[in-house]
């Protein structure tokens, strides 16, 4: 770290100030003598003091360079923070010091298990400056173990000193004074876990949490890779709608890492494994369609894989950016794509459909978000009745049952544009994020498809006719597909399936206007399949203004 | 003053579903009564007497609209301005 304006130096020194501190009251709870005493409480204003100039001059350096890179800044972000905490672990210090004047007994505390948390902590203070001066990953991560292991330390002592004043054979007060005592050496640990974390995010320059870091590690090694953890770039990406989490790694040199980096994705065990299945599933019956797996790890509550990088645009980028013969080619070789997938997984026989269901699952989070639309209570206008919406969706949800898919196909399950990647030098398209594919109805891909080219917040006139011509491209060909394949009644699942895309996606709209026009859309679809069921016709004999699948800005 | 009452219902409806919305209203207009409400909102309202109708069209580029807007006012105890609208 560069001395930026002797900020370096003060930091060593509250890092020296606080190693010292820890040390007196290690000393002290051996043998309590005044002059330490005196000396510590003497200590924590100069302690104090530091912490407020290292704060001032951090700031004041912001202030005054505003155009300094995300390195510089991340590394003052990690200085503010560790300092804070810091300042914290000596303050903890004088309450143990407070403590130890109410110990009517001092052979209660053992060194047995006092000093082996002086320990950890001692070495732990030890690592700050080298892991944070030489973005040392393994010191940093050993500083957060740290954490773990008081807190194991503390679970000892706790149920020794519990033991004891359930036996009665222990004075209460004392037994309490020295649970407390315990407990602040453990509170030491949550300050060094963040102190750790602070380091981890100066290096990497992403907040990333030590269970997340030791997932990627174990996946990292899985995946065969031999270089030292340093030598990755780790690139997250955070807020996944899906509730994993995801990154890019690359290989900083040193180390086998694939030559285009590879992404790391972290959640639910369930979900990741489900991901995994799906990828082998997919690689084995299209090879090369979806990304390769270089890695798995997975313990009882996170699981992580890491796969490999897709080079190449995604389609919600592609339909806006790129020009219209690059569009026309990626439409052409998605079609294609698709169709050859459905076709050769293709089963014959009916399949039951679960739009509705699908709808009810997420109607808690739209109702959150938009009460005043998926809330909607039942509507008179003279003799003209509309249905609550909550009562439509039960409607239709009964009404659904007697619909089938004449067939079902191998559908990617969540069949957004932005899972979709077009490679324009090998001319392919590939696909992410499958953990929710199965054989199932097609008709549930091409309306996730349609929904989130309207879904997106674009009200340009040229962007957005842009993203209309996508629909009505998509909408054609997956009709004249239905006709090939002599789906009669593709018009009726595909409005329980917009239905569904439409009402669900309002979710994530806080748009009032563009909100409404999406759950406009949901209603009018509901009334429409409503209606027809109350008229006992086949479904076959149902449709839906197709206006309804364009959003003119 | 008179508190004011206010009911809005905003929907997307082809060709036929309008028509029972029109019809409705037509029906009301003859009968004198016309009921609208949802769960917390609930407005009946008599058109008789004097009615002021307006009706307006307008095209632009490819965004159409007809407003059809009913006025009056009550003539007997309470003086108030009754509007009904349909159309924006």
């Amino acid at each position: 770290m560069d001395n930026i304006d002797g900020i370096r130096e003060n930091f060593k020194f509250i890092v020296t100030e606080t190693q010292t501190q820890v040390n007196r009251i290690h000393n002290f709870v051996k043998s309590p003598t005044c002059e330490v005493y005196e000396k510590a409480v003497n200590r924590e204003s100069y302690i104090n003091n530091l912490k407020t100039i290292i704060e001032n001059k951090c700031y004041a350096y912001i202030h005054t360079h505003g155009d300094m890179d995300t390195r510089s800044l991340n590394r003052i972000r990690a200085v503010l923070s560790i300092t804070a905490n810091l300042e914290r672990i000596c303050d903890v210090c004088i309450n143990i010091l407070e403590q130890m004047d109410h110990l009517a007994e001092r052979y209660i505390l053992r060194n047995s298990e006092y000093a082996p948390m002086f320990q950890v902590i001692e070495e732990s203070l030890e690592q700050v400056l080298p892991a944070l001066e030489g973005s040392n990953l393994s010191k940093a991560l050993h500083i957060c173990r740290s954490e773990y292991i008081l807190d194991a330390l503390y679970r000892t002592s706790f149920e020794r000193l519990t033991d004891l004043l359930n036996a009665g054979r222990e004075k209460a007060g004392n037994c309490i004074t020295a649970v407390f005592i315990y407990r602040y050496l453990e509170r030491i640990g949550d300050m060094l876990l963040n102190v750790g974390e602070a380091i981890l995010f100066s290096a990497l320059g992403q907040r990333i949490k030590i269970e997340q870091f030791d997932s990627l590690q174990q996946t990292l090694e899985n995946s065969g890779y031999t270089g030292a953890i340093e030598n990755i770039n780790f690139q997250a990406i955070w807020g996944s709608r899906s509730g994993c989490r995801i990154g890019k790694v690359e290989s900083a040199g040193g180390g086998h890492m694939p030559e285009h980096g590879s992404l790391y994705k972290e959640g639910m065990p369930k979900k990741i494994l489900r991901e995994k299945e799906n990828l082998e599933k997919w690689n084995t019956l299209f090879p090369g369609s979806v990304p390769r797996i270089f890695g798995h790890h997975e313990d009882v509550d996170r699981a992580s894989l890491l796969i490999e990088f897709l080079s190449g645009c995604g389609f919600d980028d592609l339909i806006i950016l790129r020009d219209e013969e690059t569009v026309a080619d990626a439409f052409r070789v998605l079609e294609e794509t698709v169709r050859h997938i459905w076709e050769k997984t293709l089963l014959p026989g009916p399949i039951a459909v679960d739009y509705m269901q699908q709808l009810q699952q997420r109607s808690d989070e739209v109702r959150q978000v938009h009460p005043e639309f998926a809330g909607r209570s039942h509507i008179t206008v003279g003799k003209a009745y509309v249905h609550s919406v909550q009562s439509l969706i039960e409607q239709c949800a009964e009404y659904e049952k007697s619909v089938h898919a004449p067939f079902s196909v191998l559908i990617h399950g969540d069949f957004n544009t932005n899972n979709i990647i077009y490679d324009d030098q090998e001319h392919a398209v590939r696909f992410i994020d499958l953990y929710r594919s199965k054989q199932n109805d097609y008709v549930q891909d091409i309306s996730v498809f349609l929904v989130s080219n309207f879904r997106r917040p674009i009200f340009d006139t040229t962007l957005r006719d842009r993203l209309n011509r996508g629909i009505a491209e998509f909408y054609s060909w997956a009709l004249q597909f239905a006709k090939e394949k002599k789906d009669g009644c593709i018009q009726a699942r595909m409005a329980f399936a917009l239905a569904r895309s439409f009402f669900t996606s309002v979710r994530f709209e806080l748009n009032q206007a563009f909100a409404g026009a999406m759950f406009m859309r949901a209603a009018f679809l509901l009334e429409s399949i409503n209606a027809h069921g109350q008229t006992g016709s086949p479904w076959e004999t149902f449709s839906f203004p197709p206006d309804l699948l364009y959003y003119t800005a | 003053m008179a508190a004011e009452k206010k009911f809005i219902f905003e929907s997307l409806q082809d060709i036929k579903s309008i028509s029972s919305f029109l019809e409705a209203i037509t029906e009301g207009m003859q009968t004198g009564k016309i009921l609208l409400s949802s769960s917390d909102e609930y407005i009946e309202m008599h058109p008789n007497g004097l009615l002021h109708l307006s009706i307006k069209a307008k095209k632009k580029g490819t965004n159409n609209k007809i407003g059809i807007k009913v006025e009056w006012k009550e003539t007997q105890a309470q003086e108030q301005n009754t509007v009904l609208s349909v159309g924006k």
